[in-house]
């Protein structure tokens, strides 16, 4: 037969056998020897001193078999001697015929188990067989007692009318004991002074077959508080005897850890609850400010005392102001909750920049300082990205130059960082000579709510602009990052991706003033139902070009009515009008009439930049746009180019 | 003369040189105020969205002409609160910029029309 281990055990290992009978000693080498049961080498030591020492150099036995008859020790005092300076060494003790109860002494001392020598009794099978299972025992209860320590549980039990108490290591190892150095019996127990006295009064709450867990938290010798999961089953013997099994947890981490997880779900809870308040009540605040706003306004535009005056513009101030930090606290919301719509429209960088300039250079001129702005002449100026939240941006960064700066002045470079014949990445630097910004600040003034500080001054904000700003440019897929030196400025660096518009084609073909006069006799029809503008319009192209004429329909129907009628060289289109809106009487047109009235050139008049509107017009077949309110010189342009030849 | 509440700079930029032509858009542009505010107070006090919704994007370009930015401020602010679909109170404060300011703008548009008829 072929025993096979299920306990992973090695294939080989080494016996120590303190034995002085020397023949005995070679009657267990051959036997095991022979046994396929228990492959082994064996390593004879005739004094328990060498014994001793041969396991001080080398710890590797599986199986230490002891003779308690040796030259050096006799009886139990040998089996002693081992355990002590060897408590976890896996010892069988060798009995004589006469001593078999010395074997059941020495198992209850701590031996694994113990055979009887003697022809006929110890036989080579029953050998192999002990230590096997001895050397199994011996690993599955190592396997147990690494479960225990790495899950911090200790397992007791106690017998108390056999006055019997057994805890494993874990269990004083947990209430912070040497179990090497402190074992308890049953009856120590009992003292209120003992540490596991909790365990025997966890006894005294159950009996069989009762169950009872508690949680107990226990101050230790170091001074540690632990929590601990006490836990008891009491059963009965046959014989009618009560015992008690339980097991002891360390569930303190467990503990801190669902105290910390409760701690930051109410945290997480309350930020929750608070950012909701505070954008609401924003939400609530900013209609009666833009009335404080509106009314003040109004006020400003009666007839006041110079002081009265002077109230009502600190009052407007104010008003800004605050308007300014609820808007930031709404859009600091949005982008911490995902809801910014980003938008993509087509916009000019350089008109952009003059604007930040215009807007800028009187706040720089109030401090004396200087405000400059280049963009170099490689950066393509028509983009499509969000001209709105890119000045927001800027005029976040140059704003807290100029706040931050009290001599010198502030400076913007835009450059190309990256290009493609459709994209760019922008690199706006805006540099200043302020009071600059601690290397270890660096970062932290991009959190929302941190404010720059200096100790002999106040600057106003609540903090919120950089931390916005970064946002926002993350959002939009670049980057935000500040470069500074204290007492010598500092820079803010934005990489900020756009794509490269498309030119339409009234820009392909840029006409020169003069030759705008260069029209044939045509008719347009203007379709507005805006009174103004239609006056407005056909005055202007009239007035401009004498041979044109201009009919008017106040909606869609009239001008599919008109067209029926007459064929037009150009259409001049609202979107938005009663009856039929633009973009129905467009797709009407190019679908239901007949060529080359299908075919007219239709542009749209909209206040409408937004690239999902001009994406509506052209999938209708609207062929270019005209922004109102018109500006004269662009209204004249793109109808020339409409109106030219090659569009006849 | 000074006027307080209207800038006529873009009216005057369209109609170009032609005095018949600016007298002309100032009385369209008061008659269209005239009626048009008073309408959009009705939409308001009955709820009918759609129509303030319609009136006031017609508003904008009826505004651009008077140069009044506080009402130009408050029409597009009364416009987008109707586009993005908030129904509240709070276009109430919005279109009373419109109707306080509005016979202001109106009467100096007259003024402005009696001057160039004059």
């Amino acid at each position: 037969m072929i025993y096979k281990s299920h306990s992973g055990l090695e294939d080989f290992s080494r016996v120590l056998l303190i034995e002085d009978d020397t023949s005995y000693a070679r009657l267990v080498e051959l036997m095991l020897n022979e046994s396929e049961l228990f492959r082994c080498e064996v390593v004879n030591c005739t004094t328990l001193e060498a014994g001793m020492a041969t396991l001080e150099n080398d710890d590797n036995f599986a199986v230490v078999l002891l003779d308690l008859s040796l030259p050096d020790s006799t009886g139990f005092a040998t089996l002693e001697s081992l355990l002590t300076r060897f408590p976890n060494q896996n010892i069988i003790v060798l009995t004589g015929l006469d001593d078999e109860a010395i074997g059941v002494s020495a198992v209850k001392a701590g031996a694994q188990d113990f055979l009887v020598k003697g022809t006929g009794i110890l036989d080579g099978h029953l050998l192999a067989k002990t230590l096997r299972f001895s050397k199994e025992r011996k690993q599955i209860i190592s396997r147990l007692e690494e479960a225990q320590r790495a899950a911090r549980l200790g397992h007791w039990e106690c017998r108390p009318d056999h006055h019997f108490f057994f805890a494993s290591d874990e269990v004083y190892r947990i209430f912070d004991l040497d179990p090497s150095l402190t074992t308890f019996s049953c009856d120590d127990l009992l003292s209120p002074e003992c540490p596991l006295n909790p365990l025997l009064i966890l006894q005294w709450k159950i009996t069989p077959p009762q169950e009872h867990s508690e949680e107990l938290r226990v101050r230790l010798s170091s001074g540690e508080t632990l929590t601990m999961l006490l836990t008891c089953k009491a059963r009965q013997d046959v014989d009618g005897g009560v015992y008690y099994r339980g097991i002891v947890q360390d569930i303190t981490q467990q503990k801190q850890a669902e105290e910390l997880r409760k701690a930051r779900d109410l945290a997480e809870h309350t930020a929750k609850v608070r950012e909701k308040v505070i954008a609401s009540v924003s939400h609530e605040m900013r209609t009666p400010m833009n009335a404080i706003m509106g009314f003040s306004s109004l006020l400003l535009q009666t007839h006041l005392q110079p002081e009265q005056t002077k109230y009502v513009k600190s009052i407007l101030q104010s008003s800004e102001l605050l308007l300014d930090i609820i808007n930031d606290i709404l859009q600091i919301s949005a982008l911490q909750h995902g809801q910014l719509s980003l938008k993509s429209d087509v916009f000019e960088l350089r008109p952009l920049l003059q604007q930040l300039h215009s807007v800028m250079h009187f706040r720089a001129m109030e401090k004396s300082l200087s405000l400059e702005i280049y963009c170099y002449d490689d950066v393509p100026d028509k983009l499509v990205g969000d001209p709105q939240r890119l000045s927001q941006v800027l005029l976040n960064l140059v704003g807290n130059a100029l706040k931050f700066t009290d001599e010198g002045g502030v400076k913007v470079t835009v450059t190309l960082e990256t290009h493609s014949d459709t994209q760019v990445v922008l690199h706006f630097a805006v540099m200043d000579s302020g009071i600059g910004i601690p290397e270890d600040e660096l970062e932290s003034i991009f959190e929302a709510f941190t404010r720059i500080s200096d100790k002999d001054r106040f600057y106003e904000g609540i903090g919120l602009g950089l931390s916005i700003a970064r946002m926002l440019v993350e959002e939009y897929g670049g980057r935000l990052w500040a470069e500074s030196e204290v007492g010598a400025g500092s820079v803010f660096h934005v990489h900020w991706p756009l794509l490269i518009a498309a030119a339409t084609p009234a820009e392909q073909s840029q006409v020169a003033g003069d030759s705008l006069h260069a029209l044939e006799p045509a008719r347009i029809l203007l379709v507005e139902d805006h009174k103004l503008n239609q006056l407005v319009v056909r005055h202007l192209l009239e007035k401009k070009w004498p041979q044109l004429t201009v009919e008017i329909a106040n909606h869609g129907d009239e001008a599919i009515q008109l067209m029926e009628k007459h064929d037009y060289a150009l259409i001049l289109m609202d979107l938005q009008m009663p009856v039929r809106d633009g973009y129905e009487t467009t797709t009407y047109i190019r679908q239901h009439m007949n060529a080359p009235k299908s075919r007219v050139p239709i542009l749209a008049m909209t206040a409408h930049i937004q690239s999902t509107v001009q994406e509506n017009c052209r999938n209708v077949g609207i062929n270019d746009f005209i922004m109102k309110p018109f500006e004269q010189e662009q209204l004249f342009r793109i109808i020339h180019h409409y109106l030219s030849s090659s569009h006849l | 003369m000074t006027y307080h509440y209207i800038n006529l700079s873009y009216l005057n930029k369209m109609a170009g040189d032609d005095i018949e032509t600016q007298r002309t858009l100032l009385i369209m542009l008061f008659e269209e105020l005239s009626a048009a505010i008073p309408q959009m107070q009705g939409y308001l006090e009955k709820e009918q969205w759609d129509e303030l919704k319609s009136a006031a994007h017609k508003m904008k370009s009826t505004l651009s002409f008077t140069g009044n930015a506080v009402m130009q401020e408050a029409n597009i602010a009364l416009w987008q609160r109707l586009s993005d679909g908030i129904y509240s109170p709070s276009l109430s404060p919005l279109l009373q910029v419109l109707t306080q300011t509005g016979p202001k703008v109106i009467e100096e548009l007259k003024q402005a029309s009696t001057e160039l008829a004059g």
